[in-house]
């Protein structure tokens, strides 16, 4: 009975999604003041219906409905609760419903939070989200429906979750990806507006920022969880593979980055405004491209959902009529603004500039790499990009960045006076070469990328902690100081500390790593990267669905005992899989990491092992927290702020202007 | 449609991650080399990973393989081209560098040039009077 | 939302004021450019959806088999090298115990077995020698010969990297295709007779 709810409430969502697209929108052409503010309650009629079709889909995951097909293909009676509920996102149907519900919860907190915009323009932004969510919502029901019914025949039990998913990233992960994916959307619809009105200006990229960055913190969590669970779930040690689903994240977070930061410039310098409209079109273009790239089987992936020729046809229309048309929009509204350039080569202005043409650079190199391999398969050769070659080529625009990160937020808007900073500059950069160049030598082994990284680390870091005392310089105390600091320059500081924290984890761990495979019996000792493993006992334990052998080893250190790990070798019962979850012991400074390959005797006494000691690994994830914490402090700025005098001025002034319409629809004035 | 099949049913004899083999070489840079190499080789049939991540039959006899070769003296680039012959570039995570993927390796560095180029020749010929305001 | 009407200058789109000496004439080359590369990036991805594979192209067409020398399944005696496909068109299935779409596919085979025109020879791959003749003692014995591949290296010469395969050679030990997976009769059928009309033309 749910499933058809579930099923009904979906087919509801569609047309309230179809209306939501066609008449608000139309309203606005023709003035009907009832079109226009349908949109609101449409808006969260969409929401209400998609969150009660999720409920139901939960609902048959919780009873164990197996008489619904995606149930029992991804869900098992002897499944703890925690991953029945989650299962609902394990697999291709579920995920995109989980995709749909995360547009439309969008679309209801901006429907909630930007009533203070001009009508029209908070009409056509619902009406854009509202096209969108109908094309996702089609693609659910003509392709992809979760709530098919397996009836007349039903299985007795699942097919069981893969055993990979059954683990606490599961429930994080997914939900934080999409909710940057999606959010992207915001910014799209907000610039698709824009484009129809005919007005982007300064007050538009204002209203945007916020949208944008809250997009930009989920994606740049959600990735960094996915690869904080690839790391300590699939054995391997790695937390970056450059797998096309891995890409398909990557590059709109790297043109979401282009573009929070071209919104800025926009936002305070009223310019940048083409490049600033392309980007949020082209951001979420990405996403839209990344969906296809995962969900229509046209390049194999591990993390590749669907296989299925008819739905890439799908998403790939859809994704031509929505780029299609803001293509055209852009081309034909902003194709042509052309300014005179007003700022000088050292200037904020200047700088940020060259941030855009890096970063998209950057994302070409992704896109490059990604789809290089289905371009020669054209021409008939069947050849592999992989992370070699990202690795050789992808930080060459990334270091000039980082090069120019550590000057660009030090300069004035316009014009600097570069022979004042100069001196600054360099004996920044001594300090941080000098540090940079023992920290090495101290790590071991002298290589070059580890050289170049950390002193680019360690240039964006002082240059950070000038600037910040620079800009708090008149006052005395530290609650002064903090006071004097807007809160989008605290959030910028942060995230740019939290790019560098990133940057030495990716560096030393990359390069520092001590990986070894290695044959140990219980009782016997091996040593691994200056730690010695000493394996204890061999034992057979049970789990709620799994059985497995679970090794102990106790972690030796010059100063004596510092931990017990214990890797496991699990059995699932239902699906008869096997999966190693490996064993950490995780610390700022170094990860030491334990899995278990196979028995090597009968008795289970004797393991093939790998160990691996990371340096700084850590680091990668705290410093995309970093990032995290400094975009939600950025959103908090008093400018962004809804009920600013400024905000209330500037619409009271749209809505005084004399009105000589004529149209009887719209009632007398 | 068989062709997922197909897959599908040799994936369900497969372990789901890293199968752990344990390789004895005589010197640390011998296992280094044997790491790399190993890294750099793509497994044909699980094709979204390298010969050290995957634990597929053919990944297990194709790392035997480097490890013998390794022993026995041959140099990466013999033993690159050995798998390269038998199952082609595909087996090659890192794409060589000649001239039939000249397009592969220049492509970013071109498109970085041009845009830097391009932005600069655009800015001097635009710049106008920077205004104190 | 409060009661106002709708203002006139709201409804109709009033593009961007722009300062005069900023405006120029519209170049349409560069919009036509950027959607004839948009269109063509999307009919790309149309054609490829339909047009690639993750199957690996076989690198011994129209090449000789490898050099091999291994010895026979059932009988221990006998040492098989590339000879065996001389003169002949020859038909080598790649099967073992512990491939699961192989119990599907080996029926086919039962039936191709009678096929007096073709040389059915099975390769063995990575498998324990009593589970192989379990297997055929309950499924069937197709094979004229059988190589036995123990550890998988006749297997890597030949590029396989899974099972079922199988290749097609010619009378003059050329390699003249290779089919991944289950050889059902449609396939058979579609991808293999051709070919082997065309070897008996002389081709």
């Amino acid at each position: 009975m749910q499933a058809e709810l579930g099923q009904y409430l979906l087919i509801l969502a569609f047309f309230m999604s179809i209306s939501l697209a066609i008449f608000p929108m139309l309203g606005t052409f023709i003035g009907t003041r009832s079109l226009v503010f349908s949109a609101k309650p449409l808006t969260y009629l969409v929401f209400a219906s998609l969150f009660g079709a999720f409920l139901c889909l939960e609902y048959a995951f919780y009873i164990d409905d197996f008489t619904v097909t995606y149930v029992a293909k991804h869900s098992n009676s002897m499944l703890p609760l925690a991953y029945k509920l989650t299962a609902l996102w394990g697999g291709h149907e579920g995920s995109f419903l989980l995709w749909v519900l995360t547009l439309s919860s969008w679309m209801f907190v901006v429907a909630l939070k930007t009533q203070h915009f001009p009508i029209l323009r908070y009409t056509r932004i619902l009406s854009v989200m509202g096209f969108i969510c109908c094309g996702f919502i089609s693609f659910l029901l003509f392709t992809s429906n979760p709530f098919e019914r397996t009836l007349p025949f039903f299985p007795i039990d699942g097919a069981d979750l893969n055993p990979l998913l059954q683990d606490f990233a599961m429930i994080v992960h997914p939900p934080m990806l999409y909710m940057g994916y999606v959010g992207f959307a915001v910014a799209f619809a907000f610039a698709i507006a824009a484009l129809i009105e005919g007005r982007w200006d300064a007050s538009w990229a204002r209203r945007t920022r916020p949208w944008a960055i809250a997009a930009w913190v989920c994606l740049t969590l959600g990735m960094a969880l996915g690869s904080w669970w690839a790391y300590y779930e699939l054995g391997w040690g790695g937390w970056w593979f450059w797998d096309p689903s891995e890409n398909a994240s990557f590059m709109p977070w790297l043109a979401g980055t282009a573009l929070i930061h071209s919104l800025a410039v926009t936002d305070k310098r009223d310019s940048f405004k083409g490049w600033t409209l392309a980007l949020s079109l082209i951001t979420f273009s990405l996403c839209l491209f990344g969906t296809f790239l995962i969900r229509s089987g046209v390049i194999t992936s591990v993390h590749a959902f669907s296989n299925d020729p008819e739905r890439g046809v799908f998403i790939l229309s859809f994704l031509g009529v929505v780029v299609g048309a803001s293509i055209i929009l852009f081309l034909t509204r902003a194709g042509n603004i052309r300014k005179k350039v007003e700022f000088n080569f050292f200037s904020k202005d200047m700088f940020l500039l060259l941030n855009n043409i890096l970063l998209v650079s950057a994302t070409f190199v992704v896109f490059y790499g990604t789809i290089y391999p289905l371009v020669a398969e054209a021409f008939g050769r069947k050849l592999s990009v992989g992370a070699p070659w990202f690795n050789a080529v992808f930080p060459w625009p990334m270091f000039i960045l980082f090069l120019l990160l550590g000057i660009g937020p030090l300069l004035n808007w316009k014009k600097h006076d570069f022979s004042r900073l100069k001196g600054v500059l360099i004996k920044l950069a001594i300090i941080s070469f000098a540090a940079a160049l023992a920290a090495t030598f101290m790590l071991g082994d002298f290589y070059l990328w580890v050289l170049s990284g950390l002193f680019l680390s360690l240039w964006i870091a002082s240059s950070s902690f000038f600037f910040l005392s620079q800009t708090t310089r008149h006052a005395t105390g530290l609650s002064a100081k903090f006071n004097k600091l807007s809160r989008a320059n605290l959030g910028m500081v942060i995230a740019h500390l939290g790019m560098a924290v990133t940057l030495v984890g990716v560096i030393v761990s990359s390069l520092h790593s001590v990986e070894k495979d290695l044959r140990v019996a219980v009782g016997k000792s091996v040593s691994v990267g200056g730690y010695e493993f000493k394996m204890l006992k061999s034992e057979w334990v049970k789990g709620e669905n799994y059985e497995a052998s679970r090794v102990s080893f106790d972690i030796f250190d010059q100063s004596g005992h510092i931990a017990t790990l214990a890797p496991e070798k699990r059995y699932y019962l239902a699906g008869k899989q096997i999966m190693t979850e490996a064993s950490i012991d995780p610390s700022l400074w170094r990860d030491v990491y334990v899995s278990l390959g196979e028995p090597l005797d009968n008795t289970r006494n004797v393991w093939a092992v790998r160990i691996y000691v990371k340096p700084f690994i850590r680091w990668i994830w705290l410093g995309a927290l970093f990032m995290g914490i400094g975009g939600v402090i950025a959103i908090l700025d008093r400018r962004f702020a809804v009920n600013k005098v400024n905000d209330l001025v500037e619409d009271e002034q749209e809505k005084l202007t004399p009105s000589t319409s004529q149209n009887p629809v719209l009632g007398e004035s | 449609m068989k062709r997922l099949l197909f897959l599908l049913l040799i994936a369900v004899s497969f372990q789901l991650e890293a199968n752990v083999s344990v390789y004895e070489f005589e010197s640390i840079a011998q296992e280094k080399r044997f790491q790399q190499l190993v890294a750099i080789l793509r497994c044909p049939t699980c094709q979204n990973q390298n010969l050290a991540d995957s634990n597929s039959i053919v990944a297990e006899d194709l790392k035997q393989i480097v490890y013998e070769k390794i022993k026995a003296g041959e140099s990466d680039e013999e033993i690159l081209n050995f798998m390269k012959q038998r199952y082609g570039e595909f087996i090659l995570y890192q794409p060589e560098v000649t001239p039939s993927n000249a397009m592969l390796w220049a492509g970013p560095f071109i498109f970085l040039m041009i845009s830097l180029i391009g932005f600069f020749v655009w800015y001097f010929r635009n710049k106008g009077e920077v205004t104190n305001d | 939302m409060s009661d106002s009407s709708i203002s006139k200058s709201e409804l109709t789109p009033d593009v961007e004021t722009r300062q005069v000496d900023e405006a120029q004439t519209s170049s349409p080359w560069k919009a036509i450019i950027v959607v004839l590369v948009f269109v063509g990036f999307l009919g790309f991805f149309i054609w490829a959806l339909n047009n690639t594979s993750s199957e690996l192209p076989s690198q011994l067409i129209d090449r000789p088999v490898p050099e091999f020398s291994v010895v026979d399944l059932i009988d221990q005696n006998t040492v098989h090298t590339p000879d065996l496909f001389k003169g002949k068109i020859s038909l080598l299935n790649v099967w073992a115990s512990w491939c699961a779409a192989c119990y599907t596919e080996h029926p086919y085979w039962n039936d191709y077995a009678k096929k007096k025109d073709l040389q059915i020879v099975g390769l063995n791959y990575n498998d324990k020698k009593n589970k192989a003749l379990y297997f055929l003692q309950t499924q069937g014995n197709p094979y004229e010969k059988i190589l036995f591949d123990e550890n998988g290296r006749l297997g890597v010469e030949f590029g396989v990297y899974g099972a079922p395969e199988t290749f097609l050679i010619g009378p003059n030990g050329k390699v003249r295709y290779r089919h991944v997976g289950v050889v059902s009769p449609d396939v058979f059928v579609k991808k293999f007779e051709p070919l082997i009309a065309k070897i008996k033309q002389g081709f």
